[in-house]
């Protein structure tokens, strides 16, 4: 068991000075009303993880499942598809998030948001009208792509969007809202849309209106003058 | 490509130091990922274990409403969680967190089968899964959270970046480890 390990190491981190700077400490209800009151903020938040984790679930949990239903792909090609997409993800997302550093946070969720919603379907109408492992291969690693690149930038700007005091809270309830809502409806609501549409392809649906959902928090949150304008708003 | 590697030229030199505190707070999500990708990987093979098989119906409802409990159980974590490492502190509130998803861990990995403490081991089974949701609803957001806070300036994003690359890494092993498995054993392909 690696539990006490891992214990031991997160028992040897030290508090962040940036905590340990700040003179005040909000009580519990100070933070349960600043969320409150911060609901848009949260909202907003939920929307732009809406796009990572419906891309995630669709990477790693449907389109496996599609290879193994309709490719009749074998168990251990199916673990070898996964593996790529956890070396892509792994090199996309630290490339992603040191350019969102130097180009800025909404260039990058508004592009590949973009992206996504243009090319989702037409991706996988491509895969499905000549399943291969080849094509679903590239198909993996393009999604893998769009969602490395988009996640790299949007994991960061959620923890700036956050008023300070609430930082942690608001990121993770807007971060598990979006899970618990879409992220984990994702292989149902492909299923449905297959069975509605009679279309395979059907799932690019739920990932274009992921991006939609993307694309519309980034806007809300950073079209108006700069990125803290919703911050300052509530 | 040019574009990557002018980049990477430039990304920040990190002191040693701060390689190795990303490396620590991120072990502990890679942990809790890891164990949620098993549980997924392992999901029938629980069913079959913890569930009253004599009734398939039971069985599957009590598997999803194990599954979908965990899932409701990340917002309340959020907030409850959440509120604590806002207030206490991002490294009391990792250590608790992670406390908790041990609990939970242990719970799942040791508790006997329906077979040996009949109705006691799916509800075991449910608690140590809803221990395993309420801590998840928060680790994603202590560690990003930490992570933004011991970036170097302008850094934030390369720093951050890493709370998910760490969860591709359990990925890839969970990856490999069913790879290991299955071509251990080609007649188990089925799983």
């Amino acid at each position: 068991m690696i539990v006490p390990f891992i214990f031991v190491i997160r028992t040897s981190l030290q508090e962040t000075e940036e905590f340990l700077a700040r003179k005040h400490r909000p009580d519990a209800s100070e933070i349960f009303r600043s969320m409150l009151a911060n609901w848009p903020l949260v909202l907003a938040g939920m929307m732009l993880v809406v796009m990572t984790t419906v891309s995630f679930y669709l990477i790693t949990v449907y389109t496996p499942t599609f290879g193994r239903a309709v490719l009749k792909l074998s168990a251990a090609d199916s673990l070898i598809v996964t593996f790529c997409i956890g070396v892509s993800n792994f090199f996309w997302l630290p490339v992603m998030g040191a350019l969102s550093d130097r180009v800025g946070r909404w260039p990058l969720l508004a592009g590949f948001s973009l992206l996504a919603l243009v090319t989702g379907y037409p991706t996988l109408s491509w895969l499905v009208a000549e399943p291969t492992f080849g094509r679903m291969l590239l198909v993996e690693l393009w999604l893998s792509f769009l969602y490395a690149s988009y996640n790299g930038a949007m994991v960061v700007a959620l923890t700036e969007v956050m008023p300070v005091n609430v930082r942690t809270s608001g990121f993770s309830l807007a971060y598990s809202l979006a899970t618990a809502l879409f992220g984990g409806f994702t292989p149902a609501a492909c299923t449905w849309l297959i069975e509605a549409t009679g279309d395979k392809a059907a799932p690019g649906l739920w990932l274009g209106f992921a991006a939609l959902c993307g694309l519309l928090a980034t806007a809300a949150l950073y079209l108006r003058r700069d990125g803290r304008s919703l911050v300052n708003a509530v | 490509m040019t574009e990557t590697a002018h980049m990477d030229a430039s990304l920040p030199r990190k002191s040693p130091s701060k390689a190795a505190t990303v490396f620590r707070v991120t072990s502990g999500n890679f942990l809790e990922m890891f164990d949620f990708f098993l549980f997924g990987f392992y999901a029938t093979h629980l069913a079959a274990a913890f569930f009253p098989v004599h009734d398939p119906f039971a069985s599957l409802m009590l598997t999803f409403g194990t599954f979908g409990a965990g899932f409701l159980m990340r917002p309340l974590g959020a907030i409850i969680l959440g509120a604590y490492v806002d207030k206490i502190g991002r490294r009391k509130g990792l250590i608790l967190t992670l406390a908790i998803m041990s609990c939970g861990t242990i719970l799942v990995a040791f508790v006997p089968g329906y077979a040996t403490i009949g109705l006691l081991a799916p509800l075991l089974v449910l608690i140590g899964r809803l221990l395993q949701g309420f801590s998840a609803g928060v680790e994603l957001g202590g560690v990003s959270v930490y992570l933004s806070e011991m970036a170097t300036p302008g850094h934030k994003g390369f720093y951050v970046s890493f709370q998910s690359a760490s969860q591709q890494v359990a990925i890839i092993v969970a990856a490999a480890l069913g790879f290991a498995l299955t071509g251990a054993s080609p007649s188990s392909s089925a799983a």
